[in-house]
């Protein structure tokens, strides 16, 4: 995986389709479609065009008591699969 | 203003419009929401085990066996009453249209009923019995455990999300105010969504504020909704931002309403 900044924002698409199916968030652009896992929910709830990955990540850290360094990995991990099916740009 | 339902069945049967055969009569629409006014229509529901074959004012086009349904409209103390005579088959018809099996199996479920079976649906939760409330009764039970909640929340968000789909391109296209109409028209299905998802089933546009106080939920505060509806916060000088707020406000629904 290519290293990501950790002051790199990830700013959604306006026009990413998102539902909720019995609380499991499903996010999906053009043939992109990912079922996210609790976590990665969790950050999509949060990205917001403004939080950079560092930001996001202290906020997971908080949520799961993970430590920053494992969130961050976390974080840069889904926001690059997030940006590689198209639905975030990474700025 | 509100409906009492006393005498109704009487002055159905004084005019030659009840049934022998009738199973239940009820009440539905603004006036028994205590929404209505002094203009407002009463809808009233017939339902009988044969198909009323007397000529009628009109026949309202339906997707089942009979394939529509007799509609009387007379006038009592100034009030106009829209009288539908329904089949008990005609309505089990349409439940079979939103069993979890079809919605599993056909995600264009929605598509199936027409705007008259759709409006019987939605009216059932808050219609008021004239007469056979078990009938309406049993009949509300079947509507809860069916799969009409998520028929119409998956319709309603799959609308929103093809009108955010256009106001993005018609931005990117410097098409803005087509753009401004697109997020406006993508956030009322959203809102209807969100009703959808609480149990207010109506889909008029007209009533959606009313919906709103109706229902009790935190994805979005009244306020926030009404500023979008009536586009307080639009300027003129800068109509590509007003859009993109609504789109992000529409996809915050989508995802915090649970199919």
């Amino acid at each position: 995986m290519e290293q990501l900044s950790p002051e790199a924002v990830p700013v959604p698409r306006l026009d990413v389709r998102v539902r909720n199916v019995g609380g499991t968030i499903t996010v999906a652009w053009g043939e992109s479609v990912f079922e996210l896992s609790e976590t990665a929910g969790f950050l999509w709830r949060r990205v917001d065009g403004r939080r950079s990955l560092r930001e996001l990540a202290l906020l997971l850290a908080g949520e799961y008591a993970v430590d920053a360094e494992t969130a961050l990995l976390d974080t840069a991990e889904t926001m690059t699969a997030l940006a590689d099916g198209g639905l975030v740009r990474l700025r | 203003m509100r409906v009492d339902p006393s005498g109704h069945l009487a002055e159905l049967a004084a005019r030659g419009l009840l049934p022998e055969d009738h199973q239940a009569v009820y009440l539905a629409g603004s006036l028994v929401r205590g929404w209505g006014n002094s203009g407002s229509d009463l809808d009233v529901y017939v339902v009988s085990t044969a198909q009323r074959t007397a000529p009628s004012t009109a026949l309202a086009p339906v997707a089942l066996t009979p394939d529509h349904v007799p509609v009387e409209v007379v006038h009592v103390d100034g009030v106009r009453w829209d009288i539908e005579y329904w089949t008990d088959s005609q309505v089990d018809q349409m439940f079979a249209k939103v069993s979890w099996e079809e919605f599993d199996t056909n995600h264009s479920v929605a598509d199936l009923l027409t705007s008259h079976e759709m409006d019987f649906l939605e009216r059932l939760g808050s219609a008021v019995s004239v007469t056979g409330e078990s009938w309406l009764a049993g009949r509300r039970t079947q509507l809860e455990s069916s799969a009409i909640r998520s028929i119409l929340v998956s319709r309603a968000l799959n609308l929103s999300d093809l009108f955010v789909e256009d106001a993005v391109g018609q931005l990117k296209a410097g098409d803005v105010e087509s753009a401004v109409l697109s997020a406006k028209l993508a956030f009322g299905y959203a809102v209807n969504a969100l009703h959808v998802s609480c149990g207010e089933f109506g889909h008029s546009a007209k009533w959606r504020a009313r919906r709103f106080r109706q229902v009790e939920q935190t994805i979005m505060p009244f306020e926030e909704y009404w500023t979008i509806e009536t586009m307080r916060g639009y300027d003129p000088a800068n109509p590509a931002a007003w859009v993109e707020d609504v789109v992000l406000a529409c996809r915050r629904i989508s995802m915090e309403v649970v199919i």
